[in-house]
């Protein structure tokens, strides 16, 4: 079967972005068509993938279409993939699978989101809206208070409390100080992040995640075409993706998230590898808990262990055997939702390209991982990538 | 119609509120007042009181072939709905009397006089007012969502099993009800009520601003609004606000009780649910 390599990715800057939806998918999409070594025009690409929620719903329908009416696509069957927050990390497993099937040989997955232009009034209507909202909604949760139950009983059922989610916070600020590409450039202390603002308690403002505005874009070629583009492609090894109940209550636990066991699991074996052999993770930190829960579902800590693993600062880059979130995270970086799952993508396509600025390189990293959550577990995608075809 | 009172009676507490009977007459009262007179809790109105006590008669033994009720502030279909009596058919005829105070009754005959509880909690005059205020800005038909949000077919959908904590039976409770079942077939008929009451698995509470927009109004008044995930008897969850919006913490493991609340109103609508009421 054909193997499938990352050609060119690019993303504009998360945060509050002076471009709407057209303005920014075309410079995600220019960033990307440059990043390509060589021999690249947008007129090659067979099939297109973006991941919107189509946030603020000011173009709810045929958004794809009208995104590549104006990033010189015009004609290319696409379409709008909508998986909550791991809508592009679906985007990206659906054009990666469309290489796979010999139907495309050059594909475009990519993600936007455009947040930042309601009214706090009105984006509040559009929180809260991925979930099983006859259910939860009506319980008054939005995420922020979905991921907050679930840290709370974590903290009950394992050694663990809130300092160890401010470790993530702390490491994510950091680790993100120096992306150009992030939301939130800053370094944050232990005692502020500890003490922030209570937005449901016990997550704090520094446990949460911004609403930013953004897209990213990444260039899939296969095999048998990717000499024509480039010498260095960066290889997607395999696609993992799993679903799981919506609604929080209908899971048998709340502690972790099968759907990210099951997607890692699959993302693994196909790639032939194990967690250990992983040298950094994208992770879907929307919360801290969030990233917390995945350090242990995607193997990189046991089961009740994933305190600990923060405590120790064992994901801080270049410090232990895995970084995880080398871009700053969704904490830090940013989270576009729909533009999140790709933009994972455009970090580790970099970082494995050694393109990234210098104060963020992982040293000597052969194998990036995405992980790409929607909602509160329901959806996962999880990517693994190599600078070799084959490990 | 409104009546009006006598003497103190002997109450005690159901569901958050305090019941009595006089015979055949039974009353319930919310437990807080405000200069003298009982007044509603942050999210109890008439028709929870009905229901309340409409649960405390059936609890009792007491037969209710049919309810009716003289005053339009009653929502007879959604009592109908929610306690599965029938309005106007049966010669065993029982009718709601509200109080002008935050109480009524029910009677097969006729009600001229409330019994007065003792020692209501009093509520902060400036909250009480706030809410009040706040409730009828949110009940008004110009209170319409700016974008995604549960219909009231969506809501009305559901409403037999949130209200009443219907579930499918299956080798687990199967609670809130689903479509298909594993197999791909339609989920037999067979419904069973799931326990009133349940265990505090977690909880939260959720500032103001980041809680969802239908309680954008009230929940900068409450101070955030909080949220327990609880389980029933055979592995059964569920999420639901706590009553009142008290400012309580509840500790992993405290019992509680599911009980009938308004929820938010949304387009002239009133959205009732279930709230826990930590009785540990």
């Amino acid at each position: 079967m054909v193997d499938v390599a990352i050609i060119g990715a690019g993303q504009t800057k998360y945060g509050n972005h002076p471009s709407g939806l057209k303005g920014m998918w075309a410079e995600a999409a220019k960033n990307a068509f440059e990043s390509v070594d060589k021999n690249f025009h947008p007129s090659k690409i067979d099939e297109a993938f973006i991941g919107s929620v189509a946030f603020g719903g000011s173009q709810l329908g045929n958004t794809a279409a009208l995104l590549t009416e104006h990033s010189a696509m015009k004609g290319v069957p696409v379409r709008r993939v909508e998986n909550a927050c791991a809508s592009s990390g679906f985007a990206l497993r659906d054009a990666w699978m469309a290489i796979k099937s010999g139907q495309a040989d050059i594909v475009v997955a990519g993600g936007i989101e455009k947040m930042n232009d309601l009214t706090p009034e009105r984006k509040r209507f559009w929180l809260g809206v991925s979930g099983d909202t006859e259910w939860e909604r009506l319980a008054g949760l939005t995420f922020p208070g979905t991921y907050a139950l679930m840290a709370r009983r974590y903290f009950h059922e394992f050694d663990s409390t809130h300092d160890d989610l401010v470790h993530i916070s702390v490491k994510n600020h950091m680790h993100g100080l120096d992306n150009e590409v992030a939301h939130i450039r800053k370094n944050v202390s232990f005692e502020k992040a500890k003490n922030g603002f209570m937005v449901a308690d016990p997550l704090t403002l520094y446990d949460c995640c911004p609403t930013s505005d953004g897209a990213s874009c990444v260039i899939l070629a296969a095999d048998h075409v990717v000499k024509e583009f480039t010498d260095d492609p960066v290889w997607m090894l395999s696609s993992g993706a799993a679903s799981d109940n919506l609604a929080l209550h209908d899971r048998p636990s709340i502690t972790q998230l099968v759907a990210t066991q099951n997607a890692a699991k699959k993302a693994y074996n196909m790639a032939g590898i194990k967690p250990s052999d992983v040298d950094f993770a994208e992770v879907h930190d929307c919360f801290t808990i969030a990233e917390l829960l995945a350090t242990e579902d995607l193997g990189f800590a046991q089961r009740g262990k994933g305190g600990e693993f923060s405590r120790l600062g064992m994901g801080r880059r270049n410090e232990g055997d895995i970084c995880i979130n080398p871009s700053g995270g969704l904490k830090s970086k940013g989270h576009p939702l729909g533009a999140t799952g790709t933009g994972q993508a455009v970090e580790v396509f970099k970082q494995l390209k050694g393109t990234v600025e210098s104060s963020r390189i992982v040293r000597d990293a052969e194998i990036g991982i995405t992980h790409n959550v929607g909602g509160s577990g329901a959806t996962c995608a999880v990517h693994v990538f190599g600078r070799d075809r084959n490990v | 119609m409104f009546l009006g009172e006598i003497a103190m009676s002997e109450f005690s507490n159901w569901q958050g509120y305090l019941v009595c009977n006089q015979g055949d007459d039974y009353f319930i009262s919310s437990p807080w007042g405000l200069n003298n007179k009982a007044v509603f809790g942050a999210d109890s109105d008439y028709n929870t009181l009905a229901l309340s006590l409409l649960q405390y008669m059936l609890s009792l033994g007491i037969k209710i072939d049919s309810l009716k009720s003289e005053d339009s502030i009653i929502d007879m279909s959604f009592l109908n709905i929610a306690s599965g009596l029938e309005e106007n058919t049966s010669t065993n005829q029982w009718s709601i009397f509200c109080s002008e105070e935050a109480m009524l009754g029910i009677s097969n005959s006729s009600l001229t006089n409330f019994p007065k509880p003792e020692n209501l909690n009093n509520v902060d005059e400036i909250r009480y007012n706030s809410l009040s205020e706040a409730w009828g800005k949110e009940s008004a038909i110009e209170n319409v969502s700016q974008g995604a949000y549960i219909s009231a077919q969506q809501y009305s959908e559901t409403l037999v099993s949130r209200i009443n904590l219907l579930a499918q039976s299956g080798n687990d409770n199967i609670w809130p009800p689903r479509e298909l079942n594993e197999q791909g077939d339609y989920y037999g008929s067979e419904i069973i009520r799931l326990s009133n009451t349940c265990k505090i698995e977690s909880w939260t509470k959720l500032s103001a601003a980041g809680a969802p927009s239908e309680f954008s109004i009230r929940a900068p008044l409450l101070g955030g609004i909080s949220t327990a995930y609880v389980s029933f008897n055979h592995g059964t969850k569920g999420v639901f606000l706590l009553v009142d919006d008290e400012e309580i913490s509840p500790e992993i493991g405290d019992k509680g009780e599911i009980v009938v609340r308004r929820i938010y109103a949304q387009e002239g609508q009133m959205r009732y649910g279930t709230k826990v009421r930590i009785i540990d």
